[in-house]
């Protein structure tokens, strides 16, 4: 039975790899759905021989048990929430409040500032909503899109880093987020994980990580394919007659933006006693849906669908693999790697990580569904690798990685949005975006669950003081470090293409290796051979996150 | 050429409401409620009298409600005071009994011994949570119950009851059923308000009930989305939309009437609103391209002409009907 599991494993890993390579050109659920029925045939036949009737039969109801479906069921009436509130216009409402900001004394600058960090401050259960809403109003900024306040490199870093914080927001979000996924799991021990045991270290390290892909952008990105946007700039010498953002905002879309606040917060504090967040926010959107007159096709126009499927095949894969042993297969593959000396059990979790920067899919529920039971495993639950405390750390680090990684997908991954928006050819984010899941996102949350979150979440208690200055001094280091890397390559990039892509490997290299090393002191603390192990998997990580940062994009969009 | 939309909502609806008894009130509510208000536009616009047919059959309900509910009240006042254990033991007569309750995994049946206005044995004949519970559960409860001699302070035995608390109540739920059968005049409800009950109200709602009821609207309502594209032809296409927007990056349309362009016309397709798509059809220049970068193979021009095709169809469908009318 074990070949089994190696077997459905590598048809599993083998299906994801060619839809990367686009070998594959499947919707991505459609693969998954295959992928699961192979496993499943193949389980039966083996069950035939080694157990009979009886384990066959058995089979479809332990890939069903895989499914897990409140994270499902709180995405749908998240979703279903947000359709209402696009649908009675409460994202217009907020353009006008956005512009009502330029007038304050913030100016455009700290609007702006306000306006990419707004994914993860309304943190819905998918990026795509807010995205489709507000990437207009973006572009608008610019000089094709008539306000003229931006130039093109502005509206680059604009674009690219409100995409970096809305494709990642979905894994905070308390409403249907990836996040619930790990926290479900985590509340195996700590018993009140599910009231948002992973939501802090995300949407801090994603706040961090935002500045840092604007950063990236501008310094590297740019360099490297400056002939990859199409988006023109202000003629030299013209003067454009700036225009005022064309949004109203109704009677019908503030209430709708209330009621939303009101049952985002309802959904996070629980005034009223214990509830499902799926009551809480459908019947927010029914209050929508009657007070707001929104028409029930209104509402399903707001709906979006790859999350909810991507998420059920994902879930059906993971059970398919579960069933079958493939999930073994790999919990033995990666136990096998942290025998090897150079990387032991810090080096191969800080690979593991990784994973899903170095396999972007379209949603990142697809992997996620999977690989957090291994994460799982890989506790006392099963392999005793690490503890609880431990998996808590690594299951943040992972998380962020796993919920940023729709955003450089070249598979119809959300970060494509951001490239149609700023007119750029598939994988112009794809660097910016994926350095920044690396090198600052994953480390920082890592920090934070292990310096603040841990603690309030454990029985020791918090000790806020303290707390608070070690992941201020960790953030300072981490952030001042990756911005020098960053200044420092962008030194070297020249007109040459092709030495360019080799030039910013060290961009990836030694942020990957700092990554690896900061998981592992928080893992081990100041275990010297831990953190070189760390390392080495950041490092390996990181060359692999690189390699696949494409080298050219497309040549009809780059002239060439 | 396919269900509307209200109509597959409805039979959905329904079938939850036959499938789960716990939210058969709630869901018949909604949809009576539905059938009320589009009864009543029907009635103000074209003067059909379906309004008050619901009306009569809301008079009816509430009659059969109270009626149910007297007759029920009535019952339970009477089983108050008659509950078989104790002085009310005297009245069972000597005889065996079946009985049943409900367990963890299904019904549990019983046959009880009484002699002598004492339980002198029982006998399961259907216990399916033994596969669930320890074994001892119920043989423990039935041993104790026997060297009472009825039930007497048994529910009170909290040894007893840890761990199969469903099972135990089960068991002595079923006792109990069977013992009342041996008091003379003993009331049940009539035939009438154990149907209607049972049918218009289900299981009676709670928060359980609530959040089911949640999940399912919300559930309906995407299946019901996705099944409108998978129902009308060569629009299946439009279910794999990622809503990436690659192809409005690179169509040299982008925006019109502030919708994102194709992608938005794709997703109306999905919704069946083939109205939108037809009126925005027009500035569609055909040159491909959405097709040829969009990562699930979608095409816009293709998407177009399906949902005028399914626009036509549907417009001679209606006029058809007129014409029958």
């Amino acid at each position: 039975m074990e070949i089994l599991g190696y077997i459905t494993l590598t048809i599993f890993v083998g299906a994801m790899v060619l839809m990367l390579f686009r070998k594959l050109n499947f919707p991505v659920q459609t693969v998954l759905v295959v992928v699961s029925l192979i496993c499943l045939v193949l389980g039966a036949v083996f069950r035939f021989f080694s157990e009979g009737w009886v384990g066959v039969i058995l089979l479809p109801n332990e890939m069903i048990g895989g499914i897990i479906l409140h994270p499902i069921t709180a995405l749908l009436a998240g979703l279903f929430l947000a359709g209402a509130l696009t649908a009675s216009g409460g994202f217009d409402v907020l353009k006008v409040l956005i512009n009502k900001l330029q007038k304050t004394p913030i100016g455009l600058a700290g609007t702006l500032v306000i306006l990419i960090q707004l994914p993860v401050i309304a943190s819905l259960p998918c990026g795509r909503i807010i995205a489709a809403a507000l990437l207009p109003l973006l572009f608008a900024f610019g000089f094709e899109g008539g306000m003229g306040l931006l130039t093109r490199s502005q509206l680059i870093v604009l674009i690219g880093a409100f995409a970096r914080n809305a494709f990642g927001s979905c894994g905070p979000s308390p409403i249907g987020g990836v996040g619930q996924i790990g926290e479900g799991f985590l509340g195996a021990f700590f018993p009140t994980a599910s009231e948002g045991m992973l939501r802090a270290p995300q949407a801090f390290s994603l706040m961090l990580g935002t500045a840092l892909t604007a950063l990236f952008l501008k310094l590297i990105t740019m360099k490297l394919y400056p002939e990859g946007v199409s988006l023109r700039d202000l003629p030299e010498g013209s003067v454009i007659e700036k225009k005022k953002a064309e949004a109203k905002g109704s009677f019908k879309g503030y209430l709708s933006l209330v009621i939303f606040v009101a049952a985002l917060l309802i959904s996070i504090f629980q005034p009223f006693g214990k509830m499902p967040v799926q009551t809480i926010l459908v019947a927010g959107g029914i209050l929508m849906l009657f007070m707001c007159r929104v028409s029930i096709r209104d509402l399903m126009s707001g709906i979006i669908l790859l999350p909810v499927t991507a998420m059920a095949s994902g879930f059906m894969a993971a059970g398919a693999l579960a069933s079958t042993g493939g999930f073994e297969a790999l919990g033995n593959i990666l136990k096998g790697f942290s025998s090897v000396p150079f990387l032991g059990v810090a080096g191969m979790l800080a690979i593991f990580v990784q994973i899903q920067t170095i396999l972007p899919l379209a949603c990142s529920r697809i992997l996620t569904a999977a690989l957090v039971p291994v994460l799982y495993f890989f506790g006392p639950a099963k392999f005793d690798l690490i503890t609880w405390p431990q998996l808590a750390i690594v299951m943040a680090a992972y998380m962020i990685n796993a919920t940023t990684s729709c955003g450089p997908s070249p598979l119809g991954g959300g970060g494509m949005m951001a490239e149609g928006t700023m007119r750029a050819d598939t994988g112009y984010i794809k660097g910016a975006f994926t350095f920044s899941s690396m090198a600052i996102m994953a480390p920082l949350a890592a920090i934070y669950m292990k310096f603040l979150t841990l603690s309030s979440f454990s029985a020791s208690g918090v000790q806020l003081g303290r707390d608070v200055w070690l992941i201020i001094e960790f953030t300072l280091v981490i952030f001042v470090a990756n911005a020098i890397i960053i200044k420092l390559s962008s030194k070297v990039l020249s007109e040459d293409v092709d030495k360019n892509w080799l030039s910013q490997l060290p961009a990836f290299v030694i942020p990957g290796a700092m990554g690896g090393a900061i998981l592992a002191f928080c893992l081990y603390e100041m275990a010297f051979l831990r953190i070189i192990q760390g390392a080495i998997g950041g490092i390996i990580a990181s060359l692999l996150i690189a390699l696949m940062v494409p080298k050219r994009l497309t040549p009809a969009e780059t002239g060439e | 050429m396919f269900l509307s939309r209200g109509f597959r909502l409805a039979i959905l609806t329904v079938l939850a409401a036959v499938i789960f008894p716990g939210t058969r009130f709630i869901l018949g509510a909604v949809l009576f409620l539905t059938f009320l208000v589009k009864a009543y536009q029907v009635w103000r616009k074209e003067d059909k009298p379906y309004f008050f047919y619901l009306i009569s059959l809301f008079v009816f309900l509430l009659i059969g409600y109270f009626y149910s509910a007297g007759d029920i009240k009535r019952v339970n006042e009477y089983r108050l005071t008659h509950h078989p254990v104790g002085e009310i033991m005297k009245e069972v007569a000597d005889g065996t009994y079946e009985g049943e309750g409900k367990g963890y995994r299904g019904p549990i049946r019983v046959s009880v011994t009484v002699e002598d206005h004492r339980i002198k044995g029982i006998e399961i004949l259907s216990y399916r949570d033994l596969a669930a519970v320890r074994a001892t559960t119920v043989s423990e409860l039935r041993k104790a119950i026997l060297e009472q001699g009825g039930l007497d302070g048994v529910r009170m035995e909290p040894d007893l009851l840890r761990g199969a608390t469903y099972t135990s109540n089960g068991f002595i739920t079923a006792i109990e059923d069977a013992l009342v059968k041996g008091i003379k005049d003993y009331p049940e409800e009539n035939l009438f308000a154990r149907t209607f009950l049972n049918a218009i109200i289900g299981v009676p709602p709670d928060k359980f009930s609530i959040n089911a009821v949640a999940i399912i609207f919300a559930v309906f309502l995407v299946f019901d989305y996705t099944l409108q594209s998978a129902l009308t032809k060569d629009t299946g296409q439009t279910l794999t939309c990622y809503n990436c927007a690659t192809c409005v990056g690179v169509c040299p349309i982008k925006m019109v009437e502030g919708y994102q362009f194709p992608m938005d016309m794709v997703l109306a397709a999905r919704l069946g609103d083939y109205e939108t798509v037809e009126r925005l059809s027009k500035y569609c220049v055909g040159c491909g391209r959405c097709a040829a970068k969009c990562p699930a193979g979608n095409s816009g021009p293709s998407v177009i002409s399906a949902s005028i095709r399914a626009n036509r169809r549907l417009k001679e469908a209606s006029q058809k009907r007129q014409k029958a009318a």
